[in-house]
């Protein structure tokens, strides 16, 4: 999982192209948009085509459980576990 | 405006909306906004020129209120968000209808819920009599108020039944765009309305969603922006997009390379709008066909002596001098040659250069600020901010990242997300020419450095007057490592002088065009895994920056050393 949480933080970082901020300044807990890491709505796009594509994994944006898969990076790589099988 | 004028349905169980509760039908939506304007206007009765705002996730609720209000002869404020400073901007009003992201009760804030009670008797709506008031789109930018009549929107929703109406016939309207915005508030709902279509009453995030409720709604319209067109994945459900009968975009021309990957991906050539919150729509283009811009019908378009756009309609109360400049040909089409002012265009926002850099003169860590745009990945804002005393304490306590996420936090109330600036530079001065000014490709120096995986990993940064001292470590995967060499990788020395140079203009704020080295000197070699400190001493007469990598734990062992001269001006 740990290895997972720490992909996922690189992966935000080049996919959005995030220079101010290194992996390890990522709180694993914090929120990604809004307060915390402060990402916008088009990187939410960005970051789920993203996700998609690496780990061929399916997102409904519509449901309401994605807003809490995409609240951190720790829900995120629990997302990608799952989803993965 | 007669009830019988805005809604196109004939019978009761016509069809209105997909809602999140169910299918909605005209004669359940008639019921609802009956029952929902008599809640209004018992709030509303001491009030004869009523102002409400109104902002709704949904857009059955948005809906339901909109014509609730107009019904009472209210004035709607339609922004184009639910912030704070949004709500500072429009100032009083009587109501505050729909969700709002602050709650406090003398703001008077009403959920749709708590307007729409179930069952309700209440007199069947005739009338429309108030008016609309819209916000220029965007998330900053001292959001222009317009002022709109029904009249003039279904003025215009008349012009596109007549291009569309045919495409459009029996398909049920879905949408990745907000109907807080003109595009979407016109394409979206008041024109199902308009010519007795259903829509669905959620914004779709998920192309993929989108696609699979329009097979299941077929033959469907989706209405999009360059945003979600722009960001596709191969393997969504394209092949749904037979179930579409078209893809209107508007908020920002479509790359060339976009419309043609959706009609390739979709089957349908998007059909793109052009047009403002000021003026409603001006011309469409379906730009594999043509490039150029048609103007709608009864639309007179022209450029001025400067190239500036000059549009009239029926509905505009006048004739209307924008910002965009244009190239209008002989057979009427145009040309979009770009802004003339500092509003930039991003992600379909308006974002004022000017308003992003006096919040950023707000915070007491900064004495002055300049904004651009810098594609990198995609495109963004860019703050060069020179620092105050104060600020330059806080980077060196609390460190870079910290300041630039202190810095967002500070502009985010008042900033839509795009309209924050993703890079930073930090400087003791804003760079300037000999005449005094910052042209962009000053500006842009010092965000032409080094792609941040090219950096090797910061430890520690002090600072001092013209001195600074970094502590690196060498991550083994820097993409200069492959290949130099095969199997004992090591830092290449132009590397090393690119990092200095990095630091140099991001911690010393070093403004000018790099001239030449001197005494440039390779002593021992620095490889990956290894910690290494970079000194750098900026002499400011000389114009030279002085570099030194060496040993953490021993300054008298050097990797390598060597000054960096830079023009004046």
């Amino acid at each position: 999982m740990s290895e997972l949480v720490k992909e996922l933080k690189d992966l935000i970082i080049e996919v959005l192209n995030l220079e101010d901020i290194t992996p390890e300044e990522i709180q694993s807990d914090e929120p990604l948009f809004g307060e915390g890491l402060g990402l916008d709505s088009i990187d939410a796009l960005e970051l789920g085509l993203a996700l998609q594509k690496k780990y061929n994994i399916s997102i409904d944006a519509e449901s309401e459980t994605t807003k809490t898969h995409f609240a951190s990076v720790d829900n995120l790589a629990r997302f990608v576990a799952e989803s993965r099988g | 405006m007669l009830f019988d004028e805005v809604f196109g349905y004939r019978e009761g169980s016509d069809l209105v909306c997909h809602a999140r509760t169910g299918p909605v039908s005209f004669a359940k939506f008639r019921r609802r906004l009956a029952a929902t304007s008599a809640a209004l206007r018992a709030r509303l009765v001491r009030l004869p020129s009523a102002r409400v705002a109104l902002y709704c996730d949904d857009s059955y609720e948005f809906s339901l209120l909109l014509f609730a209000a107009l019904a009472c002869g209210a004035q709607v404020v339609i922004p184009a968000n639910n912030k704070r400073s949004t709500m500072e901007h429009i100032g009083d009003v009587s109501l505050w209808l729909g969700n709002w992201e602050i709650c406090s009760p003398e703001r008077d804030i009403r959920a749709p819920e708590a307007l729409l009670p179930e069952h309700k008797d209440s007199a069947e709506l005739c009338e429309f009599s108030g008016s609309i008031q819209l916000f220029t789109s965007g998330s900053s930018g001292e959001p222009q108020r317009v002022n709109k009549t029904l009249t003039q929107l279904l003025t215009e929703i008349e012009t596109q039944q007549q291009l569309w109406g045919a495409l459009a016939e029996r398909t049920t309207t879905l949408a990745t765009v907000s109907h807080q915005h003109i595009y979407g508030l016109l394409f979206k709902v008041l024109w199902p309305l308009y010519s007795g279509r259903p829509f669905v009453g959620k914004t779709y995030r998920d192309v993929a969603a989108l696609l699979r409720d329009a097979k299941q709604f077929a033959p469907a319209l989706w209405i999009a922006s360059p945003a979600q067109l722009s960001r596709r994945i191969d393997s969504w459900p394209w092949y749904l997009g037979h179930s579409l009968h078209g893809i209107f975009s508007s908020g920002g021309p479509l790359a060339p390379e976009d419309a043609r990957a959706v009609e390739e991906l979709s089957g349908k050539a998007p059909l793109e709008i052009y047009g403002s919150t000021e003026t409603g729509g001006i011309a469409w283009r379906q730009q594999i066909e043509d490039a150029r811009w048609q103007p709608l019908a009864r639309v007179q378009v022209s450029a001025d002596s400067d190239d500036l756009l000059r549009v009239n309609s029926p509905w505009l109360p006048e004739v209307f001098s924008g910002q965009d400049r244009i190239k209008v040909d002989v057979d009427g089409r145009f040309r979009l040659l770009g802004r003339a002012d500092r509003i930039v265009k991003i992600e379909e926002k308006r974002v004022s250069l000017s308003q992003v850099e006096s919040l950023l003169m707000t915070s007491e860590w900064i004495v002055d600020a300049r904004t651009l745009t810098v594609k990198r990945g995609r495109q963004g804002l860019a703050a060069v901010v020179a620092l105050s005393a104060s600020g330059r304490e806080i980077l060196m306590l609390r460190g870079r990242g910290q300041l630039v996420r202190a810095l967002r936090a500070l502009l985010a109330p008042d900033l839509d997300g795009v309209a924050l600036p993703r890079l930073w530079r930090f400087v003791d001065a804003i760079p300037k020419n000999q005449q005094g000014k910052s042209p962009r490709e000053l500006l842009m120096q010092l965000f032409d450095a080094t792609p941040v995986r090219m950096l090797p990993r910061v430890i520690k940064r002090e600072m001092a007057e013209q001195n600074v001292r970094v502590e690196i470590q060498i991550p083994a995967d820097l993409p200069c490592l492959p290949g130099h060499f095969e199997d004992a990788p090591v830092v290449p020395g132009v590397v090393q002088i690119d990092w200095a140079m990095h630091y140099g203009r991001e911690l010393l704020g070093l403004g000018g065009r790099f001239s030449s080295m001197e005494v440039i000197k390779f002593k021992q070699l620095l490889r990956p895994g290894e910690n290494a400190v970079l000194e750098l001493e900026f002499d400011i007469e000389k114009n030279k920056l002085k570099f030194r990598f060496h040993c953490p734990d021993n300054e008298v062992g050097e990797y390598s050393s060597g000054k960096l001269c830079f023009d004046h001006g």
